[in-house]
């Protein structure tokens, strides 16, 4: 396929996205971990109908690097944001959750990591630091909670209520646990060697850089009030952030994640406009990263490691529902049959990929395929698991309608509840 | 009624803006050499994002001089360019071509979009002698000053007077060239409104496609001088009649596909521009069509032939805002300093020669067709600059001229460097003087709250 065809056809990707982000008929369409664009993906990339080869790919690859960066940036806003549901620090409960999902994406690492670590060992000779690394690399990406499956659940299910708040918290705990913990990671070569240098420059780079052009990009914004400047500043700051962290070889999602959240700290007008200003541009770039996710992941190129990729998954699953199961239970949501309720945490969708997305390109090879494909493959087995779980979940609780056949919209959600 | 400085223009602000820019440019230069990559493709997003940044923010720092943001974006361009800080290569600027393609599908749209049929009748007269003028009088003079200063540039030394008059002929025709791309920037920035700024649009738009016709016609005359065992042939001009007949006819359906999504209630604005910029011109370059032409005549459609089109010429604007930035940024940075540098004197000959015959060839058209005293006074500030159009028949001259195009594409690229740096700004302080430059709005969409001034 020729590249300006690959492109169009992202564009109106990215477009339905834009659609279903900002409302009208298409307002919460599509599956809940945006599923359906990988599948796509997969359907047009050379494990499908080939269409889209790896060379028109290549040709991307700093447009599909910006992306997940700009993405990254935008979970960091929102994340900060003051009146947001998703706030980690925004109340005493919220705060809570969120150590929670730190807590539980910690222990999905540990449990992915070493899963993946004895499958490896099995299925290939790797030196022991290799296997302890990729098996890192793996935890990392499963490590979070799609959070858009709480969207999901408000938007098309009505959902709404203190368990449901808590849950949005839970995942976006994980979410910023994983895109922090991708930098030291990045410090380590596949020999497991790190020097000193290497590991603070890698591990606080990222973190000083985000910050200290999210707040420089803040006293700007503040001064530039017209908005095709605003927009040049702010698309200035993300390439440069994700320019100069992979020319370090440090981890782009945790600058730009970093960016975001020192940029959407507060609520002053200027932050105010500054979301209203990006809010339209994070599904209208997520739906396309999906698709190229799918189209780039090449089982062939991962080889004999996709056993890994099959224990990664099933490890995350375990984790998932015995240990998130107690975190639900501390949430205050009400279980019936211990061992399913986690998995309503399951799903996998945005942040993992992105992140995946980013360490392939960084570690371009059958490494970074595997890594690619696992964070898909775990997107597809959490839209099949999660849903259904989360919405009996919530029912439960009676913060969810209880489903009739009829077909009675859902309830309006709430104004904030859409943010 | 007491006006207040915008808080980008104040004093704490411009210094906060300073600041901001000394770190972007220190960063950029501590990283282009502390972690050099050689993967062009990762220099590009370096590269973009400094273009960006520090051209907005040298914008803003020069504009308490009345300068326009196109000769900061240039200047950014320069600064981190090969021949100065070194912070971009020519690989890596070359990655960055299809933002170029953007921004000129851009630029011909938004020229498309501001020409009204009814105004283009009313000032056709005075279109027709302008364009006359500048094309065989402008050509003539500065055909004549390259036959007399040719004792300067060594690489006519060896040519005979018949190859030397056509090689001057070719420069008269690149000399009378403009350049549609910094008119419609800082019609923008100012957003000019009056007589003076709808002659220049008119006018530099119409003469695009005049030169491209006369550059052919002069090249037809002049190949046998140029090239041995040549002859006087006509076939390029059918294939330019082709290329120009077939650009008009796809500007047209393109405009008309427009003008219907606008009727049907189309809103998605970025993503058609993004179609345009990128995909239309990919095809538009593969069926050999002359991009700019096609949408400059698709703009014109949809502002002619569709009712409301203020929403689309505001999405056309704001994101031509972005765009600018780095287009300009980028040949600034192609900018050739060392061949300026050693070819300085003849330059600045050949750039007053410029001036002078533009300035006396629109007087005396402007005064044939009885324009108004403010274009008749002011004509000639807006056709100093030169940009993408001289360059890309510069290219095409290189490429068919192997042996002299070299020299001379040389020797253009360091003249328009100089007319680069100094028609727009030439322009802005028009615009200025005669009060049509209006003061910048947040965003284009508060047009309608504010007064338009008119000197028509």
């Amino acid at each position: 396929m020729n590249a300006a065809w690959l492109l169009l056809g992202l564009l109106i990707i990215g477009a339905i996205g834009n659609r279903i982000r900002r409302g009208g008929r298409l307002q919460g369409f599509g599956l809940p971990s945006g599923s359906e664009s990988l599948l796509l993906g997969l359907l047009l990339g050379p494990l499908g109908l080939g269409l889209v080869h790896t060379s028109d790919l290549q040709s991307f690859s700093p447009v599909v690097l910006s992306a997940v960066g700009w993405l990254a940036f935008i979970v960091g806003t929102r994340l900060a944001e003051p009146s947001s549901d998703q706030n980690l620090l925004r109340h005493e409960a919220s705060l809570v959750s969120a150590l929670l999902g730190v807590i539980l994406s910690a222990v999905c690492l540990a449990a992915v990591s070493v899963a993946s670590y004895f499958t490896l060992a099995w299925v290939e000779p790797l030196a022991k630091p290799t296997r302890w690394l990729l098996g890192c690399a793996l935890g990392l990406v499963l490590a979070g909670s799609a959070q858009q499956l709480v969207d999901w659940a408000r938007q098309r299910r009505g959902a709404a209520g203190s368990v449901t708040d808590s849950l949005q918290s839970v995942s976006m705990g994980g979410d910023a646990f994983a895109l922090l913990a991708m930098a030291p990671l990045l410090a380590f070569n596949w020999a497991g060697h790190v020097s000193i240098r290497r590991a603070l420059l890698a591990t606080l780079g990222p973190l000083v850089l985000g910050a200290v052009l999210g707040m420089v990009g803040r006293l700007l914004l503040g001064i530039e009030r017209r908005e095709a400047e605003r927009w040049a500043l702010l698309l200035g700051s993300l390439l440069f952030i994700v320019g100069l962290t992979q020319r370090m070889g440090a981890s782009i999602v945790t600058a730009a994640f970093a960016a975001g959240w020192v940029l959407g700290r507060g609520n002053s007008t200027n932050v105010r406009e500054m979301r209203t200003l990006i809010a339209p541009a994070e599904s209208s770039v997520l739906l396309p990263v999906l698709v190229i996710a799918g189209a780039t992941a090449d089982l062939r190129e991962a080889g004999k490691l996709l056993p890994v990729a099959a224990a990664a998954v099933l490890a995350r699953l375990v984790a998932h529902s015995l240990f998130g199961s107690l975190v639900i239970a501390i949430v205050g949501g009400r279980i019936r049959g211990v061992f399913g309720a986690g998995l309503a945490l399951a799903s996998s969708g945005e942040v993992a990929v992105i992140v995946a997305m980013a360490f392939a390109l960084v570690h371009p090879g059958r490494f970074g395929q595997l890594v690619l494909v696992t964070s898909i493959a775990a997107a597809l087995v959490g839209e099949i698991v999660a849903p259904g779980r989360l919405r009996r979940l919530l029912q439960n609780s009676n913060e969810a309608p209880v489903e009739s056949r009829s077909s009675q919209p859902p309830p309006e959600p709430s104004p904030e509840s859409l943010t | 009624m007491t006006s207040r400085k915008p808080s980008h223009l104040s004093g704490l602000g411009l210094f906060a803006q300073a600041l901001a820019l000394l770190l972007c440019i220190g960063v950029t230069a501590l990283a282009a050499h502390r972690y050099p990559s050689a993967s062009t493709r990762l220099n590009a997003i370096v590269a973009v994002g400094y273009l960006l940044y520090a051209g907005t923010l040298a914008a803003n720092i020069l504009e308490p001089l009345k300068l326009p943001h196109l000769t900061a974006y240039i200047l950014v361009g320069v600064l981190g360019g090969p021949d100065c800080l070194a912070l971009m290569d020519n690989r890596t600027l070359d990655v960055l071509n299809p933002i170029s393609s953007l921004a000129i599908s851009l630029i011909a749209l938004a020229g498309g979009l501001e020409l009204e049929f009814s105004e283009l009748r009313h000032g056709i007269k005075g279109l027709i002698w302008a364009n006359l003028a500048n094309t065989i009088a402008v050509t003539l003079i500065t055909a004549a000053g390259f036959f007399f200063l040719s004792r300067y540039l060594p690489f006519t030394h060896m040519m005979s007077v018949g190859t030397l008059v056509a090689v001057a002929l070719i420069w008269g025709v690149l000399s009378a060239s403009r350049s549609p791309s910094a008119t419609l920037a800082i019609l923008a920035q100012t957003r000019a409104r009056g007589t003076l700024s709808r002659w220049t649009l008119q006018f530099v738009m119409s003469s695009d496609i005049v030169i491209v016709i006369a550059m052919t016609l002069v090249l037809a005359v002049a190949r046998p001088y140029l090239v041995e065992g040549s002859e006087f042939s006509f076939t390029r001009l059918n294939v330019m009649a082709h290329e120009l007949l077939g650009s008009v006819a796809l500007g047209v359906t393109l405009g008309l596909l427009l003008a219907v999504y606008l009727r049907l209630g189309g809103k998605q604005f970025l993503l058609v521009l993004l179609i345009l910029g990128f995909v239309a011109t990919d095809l538009l370059s593969y069926i050999q069509f002359d991009s700019l032409l096609a949408f400059l005549v698709a703009g014109a459609t949809v502002r002619n032939f569709s009712r409301n089109t203020r929403e689309f010429r505001a999405a056309v604007f704001n994101t031509s805002g972005v765009v600018f930035v780095v287009f300009f940024g980028v040949a600034g940075a192609h900018l050739n300093l060392h061949l300026l540098r050693q070819v300085w004197g003849v330059t600045l000959a050949f750039f007053v020669i410029r001036l002078t015959a533009s300035a006396l060839a629109m007087r005396f058209a402007n005064h044939r067709a009885g324009e108004p005293e403010i274009v008749k006074r002011w004509s000639w500030a807006p056709l100093v600059s030169q940009a993408g159009l001289t360059l890309a028949l510069a290219n095409s001259l290189a490429r068919e001229f192997p042996v002299l195009g070299e020299s001379l594409k040389s020797l253009i690229i360091a003249t328009v460097a100089m007319n680069e740096f100094v028609g727009p700004i030439l322009f802005k302080f028009a615009l200025d003087k005669t009060g049509e430059a209006r003061p910048r709005l947040r965003s284009w969409t508060e047009e309608s709250d504010a007064p338009a001034t008119t000197n028509s």
